[in-house]
């Protein structure tokens, strides 16, 4: 397969796609003048995916098997990969999230090289028992780390109460008995289920010239053979409506906070730009609504219920979504009743179509910003492959998106899917 | 990439001209000394200049502005760099090319100019920023990673002037007035030193021009070389407790190292070496071999010459870990160490180095420390000085080194 160009004159940017193999999608984003590369691969496994699917049928595994995998995938029968990307001028790290696992390095050479070197690494790792036993230590010490942090804690306990039945409930790092329950022959099967190339998604941000890069890695990669195994796409039966709605929790903090999350059905519309519209529709409501030059926030502020850590943030997939709002607050009761009020009025927040342009502005104004950083654009355009856009369209989409459509995403606010969660000082 | 040093008014201005960025990038930094008094009134100061001015009575008006303006950010807050406090204001926004807008480039300017030269300091913001610092020092309990740090730092420097946090002295804020933050922004505006930075794909002398009507802010001269030279002396060590799930370690080491020393650069390399990356020795003895911890490193601060390791254990393991430090530090002062792992630790600063002109915020805060520090703005004499450290450089920097500190955060006893 040849690699097919995307321009877009009015930024000045370009960006080509092609197959390695014909199999691994690959996403290549040239930035002239720029000594950083910046290359990532995504797998479509997350903490929400439970397991796995083979001539034997389904097979459960424990949760937290996607983050133990991605500390696994490093190593190479008993030695750490990482080393070789250090000695190549690379520096690699990983991350999991609730819907997929994102592997990626930074170099300033070498990257053709490398990059075929975290492929192989990635699609061909070699666990051994040693090596799974030592990393049980470490990722209970990261979950240690983590049960530390109230900030944590309120994330995960509000997510176990906004979900019943979807995993999103549970913990990305699984618990301290999932953790040492990690098996190597679970971590092989999910590997070879999830890690597919065809499934994947590689993206290349760097100066080198595409073309002889696509042709040079295709010549030399090697992909693994097809597999038996796939994913589980068991459906859950999530209601919508939470498993709890409210929630208070005593910790060792000087400073309470409260965090309000709100449970969304996310848009099935098989058109990918249609619901690429839908979700940014829903963010601009969210901004115009609670943002930080919103009457609202303005109105908590003078009332004094939160401060300067408020914050807004919409996770929107086409599998989930959920928007959570929050502040630290000396006031948890006011602000939960102040905030939980407008939310179960979603319709008489007030946005007037000046507001909308604005923010239309602001979006345009946002996307350049990000244009300027090669992590950004990898990591915007690994989370909008695996739902059918190039990042590069989102502009088109805001552009697309009307004044009532904005507007109708208040209706999308049910009174029975929001739960908020306030962290008490226990002293 | 070209490097432009002029003026505007007697004020410094460093143009960092590079036609790669797609977005702009202004830096305009206050210098002052370091006063637990004076920074607590001059964060508040920052905190109300960013939140409204004359011509924007509200938040909501200047969050508005900004947004209109092409999601155009801005930025105020406080640092320290060795003796100097910075109160530093950031603009970013797109390349004026992009905004199909003849007046944007004066109109973000404007909004610049207004935050430094014409801030609304009223009596309400007044109350919300001390009340906002307040609750950031109350929030700084909460994580106990951040909180071990917090009183791992006060005990390294209780007698010592670094102590000074740049946002202040939490109990001294009730004693601030609005009449000292008023007279702290007149005495910004007019006696402390000043230093603008621009990065970008921006003609000079327009800029020039347009800053030149804009701002007209204080000659005196920067700050040079403000660290302190002093030798610390070894500290008992301290064990503190609370209801925490995993001990946090930290340890002190001192040497008489410091910004552009004969020896600053065979520094960097041990670092390198020791502990500031995931192929140091920190990382691969603690974490990798030994599984005690998820995070263990080394950083070295060139204003006090101190290098600080930190690690997070169980309780249980805190002793094996401390005597896995030092038994590390001891190998590298012996010289047990291969010529690989030493080309590794050049590979990752050499690396690191290279990829630190791609971003405009890293390559204004180069400029600052260029001013400041006078370190190279240019890579090339740092590159060749790191590839020029031998093995010998690094035994003898390490020898050096003594360990002066160690500060626990533990479980409580009866909970162990």
């Amino acid at each position: 397969m040849t690699l097919r160009s995307y321009e877009y004159k009015q930024f000045g940017e370009s960006f080509y796609y092609g197959r390695i193999k014909d199999r691994l999608p690959m996403y290549y984003i040239q930035k002239p003048g720029f000594t950083k590369s910046y290359v990532t691969l995504s797998l479509p496994l997350g903490s929400i995916h439970r397991g796995y699917m083979d001539t034997n049928g389904f097979h459960d595994v424990p949760r937290g098997i996607a983050h133990f995998l991605e500390h696994k995938v490093f190593e190479k029968d008993g030695m750490d990969r990482s080393r070789e990307f250090s000695i190549d001028e690379a520096s690699i790290n990983a991350f999991t999230e609730h819907h997929q696992t994102t592997y990626l390095f930074t170099t300033a050479n070498h990257v053709k090289r490398n990059t075929k070197r975290l492929i192989d690494m990635v699609f061909r790792p070699q666990f051994s028992n040693k090596g799974i036993e030592n990393e049980k230590k470490i990722i209970t010490e990261e979950l240690n780390m983590h049960l530390d942090d109230p900030g944590y804690k309120q994330y995960v306990g509000l997510m176990n109460n906004l979900y019943v039945n979807h995993p999103l409930k549970d913990d990305i790092l699984g618990t301290k008995e999932d953790i040492l329950s990690m098996h190597s022959d679970d971590l092989t099967s999910m590997h070879e289920a999830y890690y597919r190339p065809e499934r994947a998604a590689l993206v290349v941000v760097s100066a080198l010239d595409p073309y002889t890069f696509f042709e040079e890695l295709s010549n030399d990669v090697i992909l693994p053979p097809l597999s038996d195994k796939a994913p589980k796409t068991v459906p859950y039966d999530e209601p919508s409506n939470v498993g709890k709605a409210s929630e208070d929790v005593s910790l060792d903090v000087r400073m309470p906070s409260t965090l309000f999350g709100i449970k969304f059905s996310p848009s099935q519309n098989a058109d990918p730009f249609e619901r690429i519209k839908t979700r940014m529709a829903l963010s601009m409501w969210l901004d115009l609504a609670f943002g930080r030059s919103s009457d609202t926030y303005e109105s908590l502020m003078d009332q004094g219920v939160i401060n300067d850590s408020y914050a807004l943030e919409l996770n929107y997939t086409k599998d989930f979504a959920y928007a959570l709002i929050g502040s630290e607050t000396s006031r948890p009761a006011a602000l939960k009743e102040a905030l939980g009020a407008l939310l179960e009025n979603p319709s008489d927040i007030t946005i007037n179509e000046a507001d909308f342009k604005r923010l239309k502005r602001q979006m345009i104004g946002s996307f350049i910003h990000v244009l300027d950083s090669p992590e950004n654009i990898a990591h915007q355009f690994a989370n909008y492959v695996f739902e059918g856009v190039a990042y590069y369209d989102l502009i088109e989409a805001a552009r697309a998106i009307t004044f009532d459509m904005v507007v109708d995403q208040a209706n999308t606010v049910h009174p029975g899917a929001i739960s908020v969660h306030t962290i008490l000082n226990a002293l | 990439m070209q490097y432009i040093k002029t003026t505007v008014n007697q004020t410094p201005l460093h143009i960092i001209e590079t036609d790669k960025f797609k977005n702009v990038h202004i830096a305009v930094r206050f210098f002052d000394t370091l006063d637990p008094l004076k920074a607590t009134k001059r964060h508040i100061l920052a905190s109300m200049m960013r939140s409204k001015t004359q011509n924007h009575s509200s938040r909501k008006a200047l969050s508005r502005t900004l947004e209109g303006l092409f999601d155009t950010v801005l930025n105020a807050t406080s640092n320290k760099l060795g003796m100097v406090h910075i109160n530093q204001f950031e603009l970013s926004f797109i390349h004026p090319s992009y905004a199909d807008d003849a007046h944007f480039l004066n109109d973000v300017l404007s909004v610049l100019k207004d935050v430094i030269h014409a801030p609304l300091l009223d009596e309400k913001s007044f109350k919300e920023e001390k009340q906002f610092l307040k609750d950031f020092f109350d929030a700084e309990y909460s994580n106990k990673t951040r909180y071990a740090s917090k009183r791992y730092y006060e005990y390294l420097f209780e007698d010592h002037p670094y102590k000074v946090h740049p946002f202040g002295d939490e109990t001294l804020i009730d004693s601030i007035s609005l009449k000292d933050i008023i007279d702290e922004w007149h005495h910004m505006i007019t006696s402390n030193a000043a230093l603008i930075s621009v990065t970008g794909n921006i003609e000079v002398e327009p800029l020039k021009d347009s800053l030149d009507q804009m701002f007209d802010l204080s000659e005196r001269a920067l700050p040079t070389r403000p660290f302190i030279r002093r030798q610390m002396q070894v500290k008992h060590p301290v064990r503190e407790t609370m209801n925490v799930t995993q001990a946090r370690l930290f340890m002190t080491l001192s040497s008489n190292i410091y910004y552009t020393d004969d020896d600053y650069v065979p520094m960097l390399v041990f670092n390198a070496l020791f502990g500031d990356n995931s192929e140091a020795m920190l990382f691969q003895t603690i974490r990798e071999k030994h599984g005690l911890a998820y995070y263990a490193s080394s950083a070295y601060a060139p204003s006090s010459g101190l290098v600080t390791v930190t690690s997070g254990v169980d309780e249980a393991n805190v002793e094996k870990t401390k005597q896995l430090v030092r038994n590390i530090v001891s190998m590298i002062q012996a010289g047990t160490f291969d010529q690989n792992a030493l080309m590794l630790a050049k590979t990752h600063l050499k690396a690191s180095l290279k990829k630190s002109y791609d971003a405009p915020r890293t390559v204004s805060n180069k400029a600052l420390r260029h001013a400041i520090f006078h370190v190279p703005f240019e890579k090339d004499a740092l590159m060749q000085a790191i590839d020029n450290t031998t093995k010998t450089d690094i035994i003898r920097v390490a020898n050096t080194l003594e360990f002066i500190f160690t500060y626990e955060l533990g479980r409580v006893d009866n909970d162990a």
